[in-house]
């Protein structure tokens, strides 16, 4: 049984409206819209980078240019005006924080509106946090204690000056610029996020965890995230995200490279809740994300979503199964409703021998949302023996949404098994009558039920995030049965 | 605006083929010289097209050169047949009742794919098989290839309100053919109406063979595609059902067999327009040598059509280090009270299931044999009619001992 | 308790209930027997709020409020426990998950306070010896790979923690072994009070040795046809059930 206690989820669902939709009044420094290469100078030079990072970026956006939106995608939306977008944005702040209480009484607020109680968290459940709004990371906690073990957690703009040869060694080794669209956007323009490396043998003690925020309007949000862990390391990592509720379509375009080496072992969560529109689908938050990890010799990467969030979402977090007998997974649940749409699934690229991948989504389509599964399962023509199980299921909550599944699946080894279930249905009649002549309401039963459909996938986030999900697919799924 | 390509690979083609002798109207010629003049062959841009590549059809010489067929290949011995000798009806055959084929002009039937339009415009043949009663006559079209040619059929098979009837499309050419096929079938199958279209394609090892069938079902109607490509350089299988009317069930099945260089490649749409429709899809292959099988199957569920069930499955045996499996079973769906569901599955023969006969005495190769049969047996159970069925099992049989 | 008068109900177009009478008192246990087709299930269904059947005439009271004016979980809030002919699986909410959320939306209806974890837990312990369910299948999926028999058990178990006012237990007795029966049986006794009451729906009248009927009713083409005490069951479990259609048709 989790700690959640139904009363809790009853409240919250009280709470109709998306709840992180306020904006904190703190000053925000910008620099003039649109995009161009002074523009990419100014970035740089306000972030005091190394020439090597600067050319990078210049280089990015000189590819970005030969190349044209992705149109593939099972989704609509009006292309973003790339010219009208700030691309820097930061909480006007003269000095770095040298610990938590320097940090703007206004900014903690918001972290504990966020539910982010950094105080609390440190005491509690020891993880180390760190806050990216508007592009630029105010605080990471508990940095100390990580330091002892040789962990370095902090935001990417720190890491370029105090760890520049980390940084450059491995940026943009699992996504060079030239990946995608998005990708090379973000390699251009990125403003900051998370850098973490776990040094060799550490198994990190603590969940570290980033938190994106989107506050100022008219900005997009770019940063970049890169882990690190070195042979036989262990790290699991959270990252959540929330906007404030805007009329406009406000963009979002990470990109987070994994690099787990020989018998490391990167855990990454993710639980987005980007502002998804109105009723009507007016507004909200474009997500367009790359993510992808690498794995070296029995190295396994797990990654987990629970996608509730943003207007539009496009986002398949990969693993490239390198080194023999490694492992990727993906979990996956994804929930679109009014007028969101979701395409998003996983690429498993089985070089290695005996390598394993293990698929689960599931895809939860109410209103007029679109929801869409696209992966990948590509093994090579040296994975012997290799392993993909992939089950994709799809719930349907209306007649007019829509769910589809698009699985690519590619062998060229006969050695190879490879296993792709899919089902699509609708919320069970007889589940939700059962329910009900038990007491127990429409909504609630809905509730309960998808949260059981779930479960192999919120099995595995760490139980704050578990909990804190299952609160998201309730209010996500709020009046939802038509 | 779209611009007119310099020389395109249809160009190429086309240079080496006869127009139709066949009298087409203005219109559709119009249309399809409209098609191809804005076409080139598709690449791996194309997402149909993704994993397979037509651009051997221009190394074809379609030089008439005789190569008999050694074995006899009729199929059913209770069928009315129509025999087809490199594209061409062969003459002096007595007529079959609801058979046609002269025509004052061709019927109008088009679609934008550049193959049909290339399909029409060199038509060698067109035929049109017609089922009036409940009787489930059987008509076999037999396509004899013994020459490397360019060979266009354009079928129309019509089963209409309550009739049932069943239609085998046998096409042999020799081992060592070198020929172009392009077939083009439009079938309707009526209210109440039952038809089972068998289509065995056991063509020459450099023989590239693309077929679209385009398929129409009216309410309360039954119909049944089994493909069998049983050899060929490259056979590619557009298969598209819209089933328009309710209570209808569809049936989709397949087998292949692919060794050499041979490219496989079946793509199958079923549309589900409206509500209370069943349908069941079973594609199941071994895979050696050098050959590559692609599948792709969508499911489609407009909106509004409830009540569908919906099944698909692709299974694939990987006998060879070289050979190449690209599956894509996919689900659209936008109605809620439906029950769809996909699978794929790719793989190689139990091990343990391979040991344990050998441990009662058989040799690898007859306990793989035995194996791979009962494998792809489940494809042949669907298949009613009986010497469908031991034909195939017999060409499989003979696949594994050559 | 409950007073079902001239009940009539069609399921698409189709006349199921022609005209049922009943009246159930506190403290005691009504068989509902008949042919197959009867309309035995309907009943139960409609009882529970199923909203496939449409009720064209007739009026049912339970607890002093219109039934059929309220919703399927009004109606459990007030008491009305129904026991599936097939129970449902719902995979990935564990049985204790499901129970306390059911409980403590009873509980909010009638505004109380929702129940300790604590006091839930040593309910679950207590309540699941009734049916000699073992403490793991609380822990697991609601009915998820449950055997029929523990399926059974689960719904007797599941009475047993939200304590109804009536229960109706639709063909409980199909497919169970002599063993699960009785069990079953035995907690459907240890349940029963001078407060609450039964209708117990079934085929044979095997169920009815060890749940001891007040009323035995024949349920025939929609209405019941005839009324007695436990001894009518034994006849017809001898003669069947074709002496009452006849008799039906002569009067």
């Amino acid at each position: 049984m989790g700690q959640y206690t139904e009363n809790e989820l009853a409240k919250d669902l009280e709470n109709q409206d998306y709840k992180f939709g306020f904006v904190t009044d703190v000053e925000t420094e910008t620099i003039p819209v649109g995009l161009n290469e002074d523009i990419i100078r100014l970035i740089s030079s306000k972030k005091e980078e190394p020439a090597w990072l600067l050319d990078y970026r210049l280089n990015a956006y000189k590819t970005w240019l030969t190349m044209s939106e992705p149109d593939w995608a099972h989704v609509r939306y009006k292309k973003p005006e790339f010219q009208k977008i700030t691309y820097y944005a930061a909480p006007k702040q003269t000095k770095k924080y040298e610990s938590w209480d320097d940090v703007d009484p206004e900014m903690k607020e918001t972290m504990a509106k966020l539910g982010i109680s950094l105080e609390e968290q440190k005491r509690l459940t020891g993880v180390a946090v760190d806050f990216v709004m508007d592009s630029v990371s105010v605080a990471t906690s508990f940095k100390s204690k990580l330091k002892e073990l040789g962990i370095i957690f902090c935001s990417f703009s720190e890491a370029v000056q105090e760890y520049p040869e980390l940084v450059r060694e491995h940026m943009g080794t699992i996504i060079p610029h030239t990946d995608n669209f998005y990708a090379a956007l973000n390699a251009a323009v990125f403003t900051d996020g998370s850098f973490c490396y776990i040094p060799k043998g550490v198994r990190c003690p603590m969940e570290l965890s980033t938190y994106f925020r989107i506050n100022a309007g008219g900005t997009g949000q770019f940063e970049r995230t890169l882990v690190v862990a070195d042979e036989g390391a262990y790290v699991s990592y959270l990252e959540g995200c929330t906007a404030p509720q805007r009329d406009e379509n406000q963009l979002h375009a990470a990109v987070v490279e994994l690099k787990a080496l020989k018998d490391a072992e990167i855990k990454y969560s993710t639980v987005q809740n980007w502002y998804p529109g109105d009723k009507n689908g007016v507004g909200g938050v474009f997500n367009f994300v790359t993510k992808r990890g690498l794995c070296e010799t029995n190295a396994k990467i797990s990654w987990t979503q629970v996608e509730t969030g943003s207007a539009v979402t496009w986002k398949y977090p990969s693993c490239i199964l390198k080194g023999d007998h490694s492992v990727g997974e993906f979990y996956s649940v994804a929930v679109t409703n009014n007028h969101q749409q979701a395409d998003t699934g996983t690429k498993m690229i089985h070089l290695g021998k005996h390598t394993k991948s293990t698929i689960i989504s599931k895809g939860i389509s109410a209103g007029d949302s679109q929801n869409s599964y696209r992966g990948l399962v590509q093994i090579h023509k040296n994975a012997h023996k290799s392993r993909n199980f992939s089950q994709c299921d799809s719930l349907l909550m209306t007649d007019h949404c829509g769910a589809h599944t698009f699985p690519y699946i590619e062998c060229k080894n006969p050695s190879a098994q490879i296993e792709h279930e899919a089902t699509t249905s609708k919320i069970g009649e007889d589940q939700l009558f059962y329910c009900k002549q038990r007491g127990i309401s429409e909504e609630k039963a809905i509730s309960l039920i998808v949260n059981g459909y779930c479960k192999e996938v919120l099995n595995q986030l760490p139980m704050e995030f578990a909990v804190e999900a299952q609160k998201l697919l309730a209010i996500s799924l709020e009046g939802s049965v038509g | 605006m779209e611009e007119v390509l310099t020389q395109t690979k249809f160009d190429i083609l086309r240079t080496g083929l006869r127009p139709t002798a066949l009298n087409i109207s203005d219109a559709l010629k119009e249309k399809a010289n409209n098609v191809l003049n804005y076409s080139d062959f598709p690449t791996r841009k194309n997402e149909a097209w993704k994993y397979t590549n037509v651009n051997g059809l221009n190394k074809l010489v379609f030089d008439g050169k005789n190569i008999p067929i050694s074995e006899p290949f009729t199929i059913a011995n209770r069928s009315k047949k129509i025999h087809i000798t490199n594209g061409q009806v062969s003459e002096g055959q007595s007529a079959i009742p609801g058979v046609k084929t002269s025509w004052d002009v061709l019927p109008e039937f088009f679609t934008d794919d550049p193959f049909d339009a290339l399909n029409a415009l060199y038509c060698t043949s067109a035929i049109q098989v017609e089922f009036d009663d409940s009787e489930n006559e059987t008509i076999e079209l037999i396509f004899e290839n013994t020459a490397n040619s360019a060979i266009f059929p354009r079928l129309f098979i019509q089963c209409n309100k309550g009739a049932k009837g069943t239609v085998i499309l046998n096409f042999q050419g020799a081992e060592q053919n070198a020929s172009f096929i392009n077939v083009s079938t439009y079938v309707n199958v009526g209210e109440n109406a039952n038809l089972s279209i068998h289509k065995i394609q056991k063509n020459g090892a450099d023989t590239f063979d693309l077929q679209r069938e385009y398929v129409d079902q009216a309410a309360n109607s039954t119909f049944t595609m089994n493909t069998f490509p049983l050899s060929g350089r490259l056979t590619r299988n557009d298969l598209k059902i819209n089933v328009n009317g309710n209570n209808c069930e569809t049936f989709m099945n397949g087998a292949y067999t692919l060794k050499g260089k041979s490219h496989c490649d079946n793509h199958t749409t079923v549309d589900h327009k409206v509500a209370h429709c069943y349908s069941k899809e079973l594609y199941k292959g071994v895979i050696d040598d050098r050959a590559t099988n692609v599948f792709n199957g969508k499911v489609f569920v407009r909106k509004d059509a409830q009540k569908i069930n919906a099944f698909q499955s692709n299974a694939n045996i990987l006998l060879s280090d070289t050979g190449t499996v690209n599956s894509k079973p996919e689900l659209e769906i936008y109605a809620d009270d439906v029950k769809c569901s996909h699978g794929s599955t790719t793989g190689q023969l139990d091990d343990e299931a391979v040991f344990y006969l050998r441990s009662r005495g058989l040799s690898e190769k007859a306990a793989k044999e035995l194996l791979v049969k009962a494998f792809l047996g489940e494809v042949l159970e669907e298949v009613e009619n009986e010497e469908v069925k031991s034909y195939v099992e017999a060409q499989i049989e003979k696949h594994f001992s050559a | 308790m409950i007073e079902i008068k001239n009940l009539h109900a069609n399921i698409e177009g189709k006349e199921i209930l022609k005209g049922l009478t009943l009246t159930v008192n506190a403290g005691e246990v009504h068989a509902i027997m008949g042919p197959n087709g009867a309309g035995k299930s309907t009943l139960a269904s409609i009882l529970a709020g199923r909203e496939e059947y449409e009720i064209t005439e007739g009026e049912v009271t339970f607890e002093g409020a219109d039934l059929l004016d309220l919703s399927t979980e009004e109606r459990a809030h007030l008491g009305l426990f129904l026991a599936f002919q097939y129970p449902v699986e719902i995979p990935g909410v564990s049985n204790v998950n499901f129970l306390r959320t059911a409980i403590n939306e009873t509980r909010e209806a009638k505004g109380e306070d929702p129940i300790s974890a604590k006091e839930f837990m040593a309910m679950v312990r207590e309540k699941s010896k009734i049916v000699e369910l073992d403490s793991k299948l609380a822990s697991r999926s609601v009915n998820e790979g449950f055997s029929g028999g523990e399926k059974k058990r689960n719904e007797i178990f599941q009475m047993a923690m939200l304590n109804p006012k009536l229960a109706v237990l639709d063909e409980t007795d199909s497919g169970l072994d002599i063993d699960a029966l009785r069990i079953v049986a035995n907690g459907v006794n240890t349940l029963k009070s001078a407060d609450n009451a039964s209708i117990v729906i079934t085929h044979y009248q095997r169920l009815l040795d060890y749940i001891v009927p007040d009323f035995v009713h024949v349920l025939h083409d929609g209405k019941i046809v005839k009324t007695g005490n436990k001894d009518l069951a034994l006849e017809l479990e001898e003669k069947g059930y074709d002496w009452i259609k006849e008799e039906t048709q002569v009067g």
